[in-house]
C-alpha cells in the first residue's frame, strides 16, 4: 500500500473535439450510477464525477501504485470504448497537479469563457451529488470546500468576472456608461434577429422599460412586439420612434442605410440633448458611420462591438494571472494538510504506545515508594510532562517531513524507529 | 497645540489621499481607494482644526490671510468633494480634487498667516468668506468633473477603452453631478455676495460701490446664471454644459487670481 494521492482523469474542450466529450459525458442517473461504481473498485477510496458540456473529469483517492489503472477500466467498460481513445484524449493529474487544476476548473480559468460564472454552479452540484451519495469523505470534501472557497476570493478579489465578453452583454455594458442605471430608458429594436432580440432582451432584464418595435411591415413589427411586450411601428414611422427612444439596435437585412445623418440631424432638437446609443449589428451595415459625428449620439457597428469584447478577454486573461497566485496559496496549504493527516493515526498511535508504556511502569512501580495520594498524582504529573516533552519533537518532525518528502517512507521510518506495529 | 502643526498634518493627509486616488487610476486594487478617501476625511477634520484654531487665535482676520484663505480653500474643497463622492460613489473623482487640495494646504504651510487687516471681521466677514469660497470650490468641482465627462465622452466615441475608462460613472450621471455642483456653487456665491454687500454697508457705509472685487464676482454670477439658464431652458446639455462650465470656472480663476492676488492692498488681497 503506498501513500494517499488526489488524482484527477479527465477531458475538456482543450483536449477533445465535443463528439468526444458528448460520448464521455454523464447525465442524470448514469452519473448516479457511475460514481457508484467508482466507489466500488477497490482502489478507490473517494470519488466524484464533474460531467458539464465542456469537461467530464474525475476526482478520486487512491492508495494504489498504478492509480489511473481501474478507472481508466471502469471508463472503458461503462462507455463501450478501448484505451487507445482515453490515452488520446485523457489528462492525468496527480497530488499537486491535480489539486491545482481542481482549483482552476472551480475559479473558472480553465473554462472556454474564461471567468464565465457557470461552472461554480456545475461544480457544486457534482459536490453535493458525491456527498449525497456518500462517495466523498475527508479528502474530496475538503478538496471541494476548499476549491469552492478559492472561486469565490478570487471572484470577489480579481476582475476575473467584470466586462462582458459577448456581442449582446457589451451593449449592455456600454449603455450603463452613458446612461447609468437603465431603469427607465426605451429600447427600439428595428429588424428582427436573434443577436439584436438577445440584446434586447439583456436590457429589459437591467431595467429598461419601454420596447419599441420597428418593421418593414406593421404585421411583423405586431408580431415580435407581442413578445416583449412592447410597441410596433412600420418603417415609416422610423423617425418617430428616433425622436424618444434612447437605444436603438439596428439589423435589418436592407441593402443601404436605414439611418442617415440627415434622417437624425432634424430631430436632435427635439431629443433636447439626450444621448442617444445606436447599435448597428447587421450586415451589411443599416446606420451610416457619418452619424456617430453628432454630438450626443454613440454608434457602435458590430465590429466595434468585437473589439470591446476582445478587449475585455484580454483583460480576463491578465486578470486570470492573478488569480493563479492567490491559487498557489491554497494548493500548497491543501497538500500541506493532506500529507499532515497521512500522518495523523501514526502520531495518534505513538501517542497510545507512549501512554501505555507510562501507565504499566507506574502500575508495577508507584506503589514500592510508598507515597501519599498527594505524592503519587504529583509523580503522574511529572511522568505525563516527561512523555510530552519526548514527544514534542519527534511528532512534529514527523509532520514536516511528511509535507516535504514521500509520506510512505517517512511512515515506515517512523514506524520501524517507533516500533509501532505495520498498518 | 500649534495651528502650524494641524496645517502640515492636513497637508500630508492630502498628499497620502492624493497619491493613492492616483494610483487607484492606473490600478485595480479598490483599497487604494478606501485608503484615499480615509485619508481625506482626516485630513478635512485636521483642516477643520487648523481653521477653528486660526480663528482662535487672531479672530476672523486669520481667515482674511494668504494662509486663512488657502486653509478655508481646501477645507471648501474638501467638503464638496466629501459630499458628492460619498452621496454618488465617485471614487474617481478624488485623483482630480485632492491634489488641489494638496497644493492649497501645503502652500498655506508656507504662507503667514499674521493679520495686518485693520478691518473688524466678525461672524458676518466669516460667512462671506466661508460661502465664496464653498461656491468657488462647487465651481472647481463641477469643472473638474466636467473634464471627466469629456474624457469619458471621448472614449465612447472613439471607441477606445482604458482600464481608466470602466471606472468612469456613466455620463448621465456624471452631468447630473456636474448640474448641482453648479447650483450648489450658485446658491453659495449668490449668499456670499449679499452678505458681502451687507458687511461692505457696515465697514464703509455702501452696499455697492463698483469695487473690482465686486464687478468681477457680479459677472461671474451673471455668467453662471447664464449657463443655467442655457442648461435648462435653452437644451445646452451633456458636453455641451461641460464646455461651458469649464468656461464658469475660468471666469472665476481670472476673478480670483486677477482681483484678489494682483490687486492692491485691500480686504480681497488676502495679503499678510
Amino acid at each position: 500500500m503506498g501513500e494517499l494521492k488526489l488524482c484527477c482523469l479527465g477531458l475538456s474542450h482543450k483536449t477533445a473535439p465535443v463528439s468526444v466529450r458528448e460520448k464521455f459525458s454523464f447525465k442524470g442517473e448514469e452519473l448516479e450510477k457511475g460514481l457508484l461504481k467508482l466507489n466500488s473498485l477497490e482502489t478507490v477510496e473517494e470519488c466524484m464525477i464533474l460531467s458539464t458540456c465542456n469537461r467530464v473529469e474525475i476526482y478520486f483517492t487512491t492508495r494504489s501504485n498504478t492509480p489511473f489503472k481501474e478507472v481508466i477500466d471502469f471508463l472503458t467498460e461503462t462507455k463501450e470504448t478501448d484505451i487507445e481513445e482515453i490515452n488520446n484524449f485523457f489528462y492525468r493529474k496527480v497530488d499537486s497537479e491535480a489539486v491545482r487544476h481542481g482549483f482552476y476548473v472551480a475559479s473558472s480559468l480553465d473554462s472556454l469563457v474564461v471567468g464565465e460564472p457557470q461552472i461554480v454552479g456545475q461544480f457544486k452540484d457534482a459536490f453535493s451529488l458525491a456527498k449525497e451519495l456518500g462517495t466523498i469523505g475527508t479528502v474530496l470534501c475538503r478538496f471541494c470546500e476548499t476549491a469552492l472557497k478559492v472561486s469565490k476570493r478570487v471572484r470577489t478579489e480579481t476582475g476575473i468576472s467584470k466586462n462582458a465578453v459577448s456581442i449582446s452583454f457589451a451593449a449592455v455594458e456600454l449603455a450603463k456608461k452613458i446612461f447609468g442605471e437603465l431603469k427607465g430608458t426605451s429600447v427600439a429594436i428595428i429588424g428582427a434577429g436573434e443577436m439584436a432580440e438577445l440584446a434586447v432582451k439583456h436590457l429589459i432584464t437591467n431595467g429598461a422599460s419601454k420596447v419599441l418595435v420597428v418593421n418593414r411591415t406593421l404585421e411583423k413589427a405586431k408580431k415580435l412586439a407581442e413578445e416583449f411586450g412592447g410597441i410596433p411601428y412600420p418603417l415609416t414611422e422610423l423617425q418617430k420612434v428616433l425622436k424618444v427612444a434612447d437605444i436603438v439596435i439596428s439589423s435589418t437585412g436592407a441593402p443601404s442605410y436605414v439611418i442617415t445623418k440627415d434622417l437624425i440631424k432634424p430631430i436632435l432638437k427635439e431629443r433636447t440633448g439626450k444621448p442617444l446609443f445606436l447599435i448597428d449589428i447587421a450586415v451589411p451595415r443599416d446606420i451610416e458611420p457619418q452619424v456617430n459625428d453628432l454630438d450626443g449620439i454613440y454608434l457602435y457597428d458590430i465590429d466595434d462591438l468585437q473589439q470591446v469584447v476582445e478587449a475585455n478577454i484580454k483583460e480576463r486573461l491578465k486578470e486570470a494571472e492573478v488569480a493563479k497566485k492567490i491559487i498557489e496559496e491554497y494548493v500548497e496549504r491543501f497538500l500541506k494538510w493532506l500529507r499532515e493527516l497521512e500522518v495523523a493515526p501514526l502520531i495518534a498511535e505513538l501517542k497510545k504506545k507512549a501512554e501505555e508504556i507510562r501507565k504499566e511502569v507506574l502500575a508495577k512501580r508507584l506503589y514500592k515508594l510508598g507515597l501519599t495520594p498527594e505524592q503519587q498524582e504529583e509523580v503522574d504529573n511529572i511522568t505525563r510532562i516527561i512523555v510530552n516533552k519526548l514527544l514534542h519533537q519527534p511528532i512534529t518532525k514527523v509532520k514536516k517531513k511528511a509535507t516535504e518528502e514521500s509520506t510512505s517512507q517517512v511512515v515506515q521510518i517512523f514506524r520501524e524507529i517507533f516500533g509501532l506495529g505495520k498498518e | 497645540m500649534e495651528p502650524r502643526v494641524l496645517n502640515l498634518t492636513t497637508a500630508v493627509l492630502y498628499a497620502i489621499s492624493s497619491l493613492h486616488y492616483l494610483l487607484y487610476l492606473i490600478s485595480k486594487k479598490e483599497k487604494l481607494a478606501t485608503v484615499g478617501l480615509y485619508s481625506s476625511r482626516f485630513g478635512f477634520l485636521t483642516n477643520l482644526f487648523a481653521v477653528i484654531l486660526l480663528v482662535a487665535k487672531s479672530g476672523g482676520e486669520g481667515l482674511f490671510t494668504p494662509k486663512g484663505a488657502l486653509l478655508v480653500f481646501s477645507l471648501t474643497l474638501v467638503s464638496v468633494f466629501l459630499y458628492f463622492s460619498t452621496k454618488h460613489r465617485l471614487t474617481l473623482s478624488g485623483a482630480f480634487i485632492m491634489p488641489w487640495a494638496t497644493i492649497f494646504s501645503l502652500i498655506a504651510a508656507l504662507s503667514s498667516g499674521k493679520p495686518s487687516q485693520e478691518f473688524p471681521v466678525g461672524i458676518i466677514g466669516v460667512i462671506h468668506i466661508a460661502s465664496a469660497f464653498l461656491g468657488y470650490s462647487s465651481f472647481m468641482f463641477s469643472a473638474l468633473l466636467s473634464l471627466i465627462y469629456l474624457i469619458s465622452e471621448k472614449h465612447l466615441k472613439k471607441k477606445r477603452f482604458s482600464v481608466f475608462f470602466f471606472k468612469l460613472p456613466s455620463l448621465t450621471k456624471l452631468e447630473t453631478i456636474i448640474y448641482s455642483s453648479i447650483t450648489l456653487g450658485f446658491i453659495f456665491i449668490t449668499v456670499s455676495m449679499f452678505v458681502g454687500a451687507v458687511w461692505s454697508e457696515r465697514l464703509f457705509g455702501s452696499y455697492w460701490s463698483w469695487h473690482p472685487k465686486q464687478v468681477a464676482t457680479l459677472i461671474s454670477w451673471f455668467t453662471y446664471a447664464g449657463i443655467l439658464h442655457l442648461y435648462l431652458y435653452g437644451n445646452w446639455k451633456g458636453k455641451r454644459l461641460c464646455y461651458l462650465s469649464i468656461l464658469g470656472f475660468s471666469i472665476i480663476m481670472l476673478n480670483f487670481l486677477g482681483v484678489n492676488l494682483l490687486s492692491k492692498r485691500d480686504i480681497h488681497s488676502f495679503k499678510g
